[in-house]
Protein backbone atom coordinates (compact mmCIF):
# COMPACT_ATOMS: atom_id res chain seq x y z
CA UNK A 1 0.00 0.00 0.00
CA UNK A 2 2.81 2.63 0.77
CA UNK A 3 4.35 3.04 -2.53
CA UNK A 4 0.78 4.03 -4.17
CA UNK A 5 0.23 6.66 -1.33
CA UNK A 6 3.26 7.83 -1.91
CA UNK A 7 2.28 8.03 -5.68
CA UNK A 8 -0.65 9.41 -5.07
CA UNK A 9 0.86 12.47 -2.95
CA UNK A 10 3.54 12.99 -5.54
CA UNK A 11 0.96 12.70 -8.31
CA UNK A 12 -1.33 15.66 -6.22
CA UNK A 13 1.35 17.21 -5.91
CA UNK A 14 2.65 17.32 -9.28
CA UNK A 15 -0.78 18.92 -10.17
CA UNK A 16 -0.95 21.42 -7.99
CA UNK A 17 2.56 22.55 -9.34
CA UNK A 18 0.78 22.28 -12.78
CA UNK A 19 -1.92 24.59 -11.83
CA UNK A 20 -0.04 27.09 -10.25
CA UNK A 21 2.23 27.52 -12.89
CA UNK A 22 -0.38 27.93 -15.42
CA UNK A 23 -1.61 30.01 -12.74
CA UNK A 24 1.25 32.30 -13.04
CA UNK A 25 1.53 32.18 -16.37
CA UNK A 26 -2.30 33.66 -17.06
CA UNK A 27 -1.21 36.68 -14.18
CA UNK A 28 1.62 37.10 -16.52
CA UNK A 29 -0.08 37.58 -19.72
CA UNK A 30 -3.11 39.60 -18.66
CA UNK A 31 -2.06 43.15 -19.91
CA UNK A 32 -4.14 45.75 -17.78
CA UNK A 33 -1.70 46.45 -15.22
CA UNK A 34 1.72 46.21 -17.49
CA UNK A 35 -0.79 48.16 -20.25
CA UNK A 36 -1.31 51.59 -17.51
CA UNK A 37 2.27 50.95 -16.30
CA UNK A 38 3.62 51.68 -19.90
CA UNK A 39 1.30 54.39 -20.26
CA UNK A 40 2.50 55.96 -16.68
CA UNK A 41 5.77 55.53 -17.55
CA UNK A 42 5.84 57.28 -20.70
CA UNK A 43 4.00 60.58 -19.42
CA UNK A 44 5.99 60.47 -16.21
CA UNK A 45 8.92 60.75 -18.39
CA UNK A 46 7.31 63.01 -20.72
CA UNK A 47 6.77 65.17 -17.41
CA UNK A 48 9.55 64.81 -15.08
CA UNK A 49 12.85 64.09 -14.74
CA UNK A 50 14.16 60.75 -15.19
CA UNK A 51 15.37 60.57 -11.41
CA UNK A 52 11.50 61.51 -10.75
CA UNK A 53 9.74 58.97 -12.98
CA UNK A 54 12.11 56.10 -12.23
CA UNK A 55 10.44 56.88 -8.42
CA UNK A 56 7.35 57.26 -9.49
CA UNK A 57 7.35 53.54 -11.36
CA UNK A 58 9.05 52.21 -8.47
CA UNK A 59 5.79 53.18 -6.24
CA UNK A 60 3.46 52.31 -9.09
CA UNK A 61 4.59 48.77 -9.14
CA UNK A 62 4.88 48.76 -5.25
CA UNK A 63 1.45 49.46 -5.21
CA UNK A 64 0.59 46.56 -7.56
CA UNK A 65 2.54 44.03 -5.75
CA UNK A 66 0.47 44.86 -2.34
CA UNK A 67 -2.93 45.02 -3.82
CA UNK A 68 -1.96 41.62 -5.50
CA UNK A 69 -0.54 40.46 -2.42
CA UNK A 70 -3.81 41.33 -0.54
CA UNK A 71 -6.13 39.94 -2.48
CA UNK A 72 -4.50 37.05 -2.85
CA UNK A 73 -3.65 36.54 1.21
CA UNK A 74 -7.29 37.75 1.36
CA UNK A 75 -8.70 34.72 -0.91
CA UNK A 76 -6.28 32.20 0.74
CA UNK A 77 -7.71 33.46 4.68
CA UNK A 78 -11.33 32.69 3.41
CA UNK A 79 -10.70 29.52 1.16
CA UNK A 80 -8.98 28.02 4.47
CA UNK A 81 -11.75 28.87 6.89
CA UNK A 82 -14.53 28.65 4.58
CA UNK A 83 -13.89 25.95 1.95
CA UNK A 84 -10.96 23.77 3.39
CA UNK A 85 -13.79 23.38 6.56
CA UNK A 86 -15.51 21.74 4.60
CA UNK A 87 -13.47 18.47 3.87
CA UNK A 88 -15.80 16.38 5.02
CA UNK A 89 -18.73 17.19 2.21
CA UNK A 90 -18.88 17.00 -1.08
CA UNK A 91 -16.56 18.84 -2.71
CA UNK A 92 -17.00 17.49 -6.40
CA UNK A 93 -20.10 20.59 -6.24
CA UNK A 94 -17.74 22.89 -6.24
CA UNK A 95 -14.76 21.26 -8.37
CA UNK A 96 -17.50 21.65 -11.41
CA UNK A 97 -17.79 25.51 -10.27
CA UNK A 98 -14.62 25.96 -10.66
CA UNK A 99 -14.67 24.03 -14.23
CA UNK A 100 -17.86 25.80 -15.54
CA UNK A 101 -15.83 29.01 -14.36
CA UNK A 102 -12.80 28.08 -16.37
CA UNK A 103 -14.67 27.48 -19.28
CA UNK A 104 -16.33 30.48 -19.23
CA UNK A 105 -13.02 32.66 -18.45
CA UNK A 106 -11.48 30.61 -21.29
CA UNK A 107 -13.93 31.50 -24.07
CA UNK A 108 -14.26 35.32 -22.50
CA UNK A 109 -10.03 35.48 -22.72
CA UNK A 110 -10.43 34.59 -26.31
CA UNK A 111 -13.02 36.60 -27.54
CA UNK A 112 -13.40 39.69 -25.53
CA UNK A 113 -10.65 40.38 -23.65
CA UNK A 114 -9.27 42.64 -26.37
CA UNK A 115 -11.39 44.90 -28.57
CA UNK A 116 -11.46 44.31 -31.97
CA UNK A 117 -9.56 47.10 -33.89
CA UNK A 118 -6.18 47.67 -34.51
CA UNK A 119 -4.91 48.48 -31.04
CA UNK A 120 -4.92 47.07 -27.69
CA UNK A 121 -8.28 47.66 -26.32
CA UNK A 122 -9.41 45.69 -23.33
CA UNK A 123 -12.73 45.27 -22.54
CA UNK A 124 -12.91 47.51 -19.99
CA UNK A 125 -15.78 50.16 -20.79
CA UNK A 126 -14.06 53.05 -22.41
CA UNK A 127 -15.24 55.50 -19.37
CA UNK A 128 -13.31 53.71 -17.17
CA UNK A 129 -9.93 53.28 -19.27
CA UNK A 130 -10.47 57.05 -20.06
CA UNK A 131 -10.31 57.32 -16.21
CA UNK A 132 -7.27 55.61 -15.71
CA UNK A 133 -5.51 57.03 -19.13
CA UNK A 134 -6.35 60.58 -17.06
CA UNK A 135 -5.01 59.48 -13.85
CA UNK A 136 -1.74 57.81 -15.42
CA UNK A 137 -1.50 61.09 -17.48
CA UNK A 138 -1.66 63.50 -14.23
CA UNK A 139 -0.20 61.49 -11.64
CA UNK A 140 3.19 63.72 -10.23
CA UNK A 141 4.29 62.35 -6.97
CA UNK A 142 4.67 58.99 -4.93
CA UNK A 143 0.44 58.85 -3.60
CA UNK A 144 -0.69 59.07 -6.95
CA UNK A 145 1.47 57.02 -8.63
CA UNK A 146 1.09 54.18 -5.51
CA UNK A 147 -2.71 54.70 -5.60
CA UNK A 148 -2.72 54.09 -9.45
CA UNK A 149 -0.83 51.08 -9.34
CA UNK A 150 -2.76 48.96 -6.56
CA UNK A 151 -6.29 49.78 -8.06
CA UNK A 152 -5.87 50.10 -12.16
CA UNK A 153 -5.95 46.17 -11.55
CA UNK A 154 -9.47 45.81 -10.45
CA UNK A 155 -11.74 45.66 -13.25
CA UNK A 156 -8.95 42.47 -14.28
CA UNK A 157 -10.54 40.80 -10.60
CA UNK A 158 -12.85 38.99 -12.69
CA UNK A 159 -10.01 37.22 -14.42
CA UNK A 160 -7.76 37.05 -11.67
CA UNK A 161 -9.75 36.15 -8.52
CA UNK A 162 -11.05 32.70 -9.87
CA UNK A 163 -7.72 31.55 -9.94
CA UNK A 164 -6.87 32.75 -6.33
CA UNK A 165 -9.46 30.46 -5.29
CA UNK A 166 -8.32 27.36 -7.14
CA UNK A 167 -4.86 28.20 -6.22
CA UNK A 168 -5.58 28.95 -2.62
CA UNK A 169 -7.11 25.29 -2.69
CA UNK A 170 -4.35 23.54 -4.25
CA UNK A 171 -1.85 25.37 -1.58
CA UNK A 172 -3.85 23.94 1.41
CA UNK A 173 -4.24 20.53 -0.18
CA UNK A 174 -0.30 20.26 -0.11
CA UNK A 175 0.36 20.09 3.87
CA UNK A 176 1.55 23.25 5.60
CA UNK A 177 4.79 21.56 6.81
CA UNK A 178 5.57 20.75 2.86
CA UNK A 179 8.99 22.51 1.64
CA UNK A 180 6.44 23.80 -1.65
CA UNK A 181 3.56 25.21 0.05
CA UNK A 182 5.06 28.59 1.39
CA UNK A 183 7.61 28.62 -1.74
CA UNK A 184 4.69 28.41 -3.82
CA UNK A 185 2.69 30.91 -2.31
CA UNK A 186 5.68 33.03 -2.54
CA UNK A 187 5.89 33.01 -6.36
CA UNK A 188 2.30 33.11 -6.70
CA UNK A 189 2.43 36.87 -4.65
CA UNK A 190 5.67 37.84 -6.95
CA UNK A 191 4.35 36.78 -11.00
CA UNK A 192 1.87 39.41 -10.99
CA UNK A 193 4.80 42.36 -11.03
CA UNK A 194 6.82 40.43 -13.35
CA UNK A 195 6.04 41.97 -16.37
CA UNK A 196 6.03 45.47 -14.61
CA UNK A 197 9.72 45.41 -13.79
CA UNK A 198 10.43 44.13 -17.24
CA UNK A 199 8.79 47.23 -18.70
CA UNK A 200 10.50 49.15 -16.37
CA UNK A 201 13.81 47.76 -17.22
CA UNK A 202 12.70 48.21 -21.29
CA UNK A 203 12.01 51.62 -20.42
CA UNK A 204 15.33 52.63 -18.66
CA UNK A 205 17.13 50.66 -21.37
CA UNK A 206 15.76 52.89 -24.38
CA UNK A 207 12.73 51.85 -25.69
CA UNK A 208 9.41 53.93 -26.05
CA UNK A 209 5.96 53.60 -25.62
CA UNK A 210 5.99 53.19 -29.10
CA UNK A 211 8.16 49.88 -29.31
CA UNK A 212 6.48 48.48 -26.18
CA UNK A 213 2.85 49.20 -27.85
CA UNK A 214 3.94 47.88 -31.34
CA UNK A 215 5.37 44.57 -29.77
CA UNK A 216 2.18 44.41 -27.87
CA UNK A 217 0.20 44.76 -31.44
CA UNK A 218 1.95 42.13 -32.42
CA UNK A 219 1.32 39.56 -30.05
CA UNK A 220 -2.13 40.63 -29.17
CA UNK A 221 -3.41 37.15 -30.61
CA UNK A 222 -0.64 35.09 -29.15
CA UNK A 223 -1.82 36.53 -25.63
CA UNK A 224 -5.13 35.80 -26.45
CA UNK A 225 -4.46 32.18 -27.43
CA UNK A 226 -2.21 31.73 -24.25
CA UNK A 227 -4.87 33.29 -22.14
CA UNK A 228 -7.55 30.76 -23.28
CA UNK A 229 -5.34 27.78 -23.51
CA UNK A 230 -4.18 28.19 -20.22
CA UNK A 231 -7.82 28.72 -18.60
CA UNK A 232 -9.16 25.87 -20.38
CA UNK A 233 -5.98 23.50 -18.91
CA UNK A 234 -6.78 24.46 -15.78
CA UNK A 235 -10.67 23.14 -16.43
CA UNK A 236 -9.18 19.85 -17.84
CA UNK A 237 -6.60 19.04 -14.81
CA UNK A 238 -9.69 20.00 -12.07
CA UNK A 239 -12.21 17.57 -14.38
CA UNK A 240 -9.64 14.65 -14.36
CA UNK A 241 -8.07 15.03 -11.33
CA UNK A 242 -9.94 16.54 -8.71
CA UNK A 243 -13.77 15.17 -9.13
CA UNK B 1 -17.63 63.24 -30.69
CA UNK B 2 -17.28 66.66 -32.42
CA UNK B 3 -13.90 68.47 -30.42
CA UNK B 4 -12.64 72.43 -30.53
CA UNK B 5 -9.38 72.80 -32.20
CA UNK B 6 -7.32 73.48 -28.49
CA UNK B 7 -3.99 74.45 -30.13
CA UNK B 8 -2.49 75.16 -26.43
CA UNK B 9 -3.62 71.58 -25.19
CA UNK B 10 -2.47 69.82 -28.49
CA UNK B 11 0.73 71.21 -27.94
CA UNK B 12 1.74 70.45 -24.25
CA UNK B 13 -0.04 67.09 -25.02
CA UNK B 14 2.84 66.78 -27.92
CA UNK B 15 5.54 68.18 -25.77
CA UNK B 16 4.88 65.12 -23.20
CA UNK B 17 4.80 62.28 -26.06
CA UNK B 18 7.59 64.00 -27.41
CA UNK B 19 9.87 64.09 -24.54
CA UNK B 20 8.83 60.60 -23.08
CA UNK B 21 9.70 58.98 -26.61
CA UNK B 22 13.01 60.69 -26.16
CA UNK B 23 13.29 63.20 -28.69
CA UNK B 24 15.52 65.95 -27.88
CA UNK B 25 13.72 69.47 -26.70
CA UNK B 26 14.69 71.41 -30.07
CA UNK B 27 13.95 68.93 -32.27
CA UNK B 28 10.57 68.67 -30.86
CA UNK B 29 9.75 72.14 -30.83
CA UNK B 30 9.84 72.22 -34.76
CA UNK B 31 8.34 69.23 -35.52
CA UNK B 32 5.47 70.62 -33.11
CA UNK B 33 5.20 73.65 -35.01
CA UNK B 34 5.25 72.93 -37.81
CA UNK B 35 2.75 69.99 -37.14
CA UNK B 36 0.55 73.06 -35.84
CA UNK B 37 0.75 74.61 -38.66
CA UNK B 38 0.05 72.31 -41.03
CA UNK B 39 -3.24 70.96 -38.81
CA UNK B 40 -4.41 74.44 -38.63
CA UNK B 41 -4.48 74.92 -42.28
CA UNK B 42 -6.20 70.91 -42.50
CA UNK B 43 -9.06 72.54 -40.20
CA UNK B 44 -9.37 76.10 -41.20
CA UNK B 45 -13.00 76.27 -42.58
CA UNK B 46 -14.27 73.72 -41.35
CA UNK B 47 -17.19 74.10 -38.84
CA UNK B 48 -16.67 71.13 -37.33
CA UNK B 49 -14.00 68.80 -36.70
CA UNK B 50 -14.00 64.87 -34.86
CA UNK B 51 -11.22 63.98 -32.04
CA UNK B 52 -10.68 60.86 -34.60
CA UNK B 53 -10.52 63.51 -38.03
CA UNK B 54 -7.98 65.89 -35.66
CA UNK B 55 -5.48 63.09 -34.22
CA UNK B 56 -5.52 61.14 -38.09
CA UNK B 57 -4.21 65.19 -39.04
CA UNK B 58 -1.65 65.08 -36.49
CA UNK B 59 -0.04 61.57 -36.23
CA UNK B 60 0.11 61.78 -40.70
CA UNK B 61 1.88 65.40 -40.42
CA UNK B 62 4.29 63.72 -37.36
CA UNK B 63 4.69 60.71 -39.59
CA UNK B 64 7.20 62.95 -41.89
CA UNK B 65 9.43 63.99 -38.74
CA UNK B 66 9.44 60.81 -36.58
CA UNK B 67 7.25 57.53 -36.70
CA UNK B 68 7.82 56.84 -33.34
CA UNK B 69 6.08 60.47 -32.43
CA UNK B 70 3.31 59.99 -35.15
CA UNK B 71 2.35 55.90 -33.67
CA UNK B 72 2.17 57.25 -30.17
CA UNK B 73 -0.31 60.33 -31.20
CA UNK B 74 -2.17 57.72 -33.27
CA UNK B 75 -2.89 55.06 -30.54
CA UNK B 76 -3.78 57.78 -27.80
CA UNK B 77 -6.61 55.88 -26.14
CA UNK B 78 -5.88 52.95 -27.96
CA UNK B 79 -3.22 51.29 -25.51
CA UNK B 80 -5.75 50.03 -22.86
Amino acid sequence: MQPQICYNSSMSTLITIGIIVLSVLIMSFLTLVPGTFTLFNHYAQGRFSKKHASDLSFFFILGAEITASCVFLSTFIIVAVFIADTQNTDTSILTWIFIIIMIILSLTSLLFYFRPGKGTELFISRKTARAIDRQARNAKNRSDAFVLGALCGTPELFFTVPLFIITSCEILQLSSTHPMSSMLSYIYIVAPVIPLIICRWQFFHGHNLADIQRSRVHDKHFTRLILSISYLIIAIILLQFRI
Amino acid sequence: MEIKFDEDKIRTDLRIDAKGIGIPTGAADAFIEQTLKATKRAVKGKPAITEKDLIRIISKELEKYNPDFAYVYRNRGKII
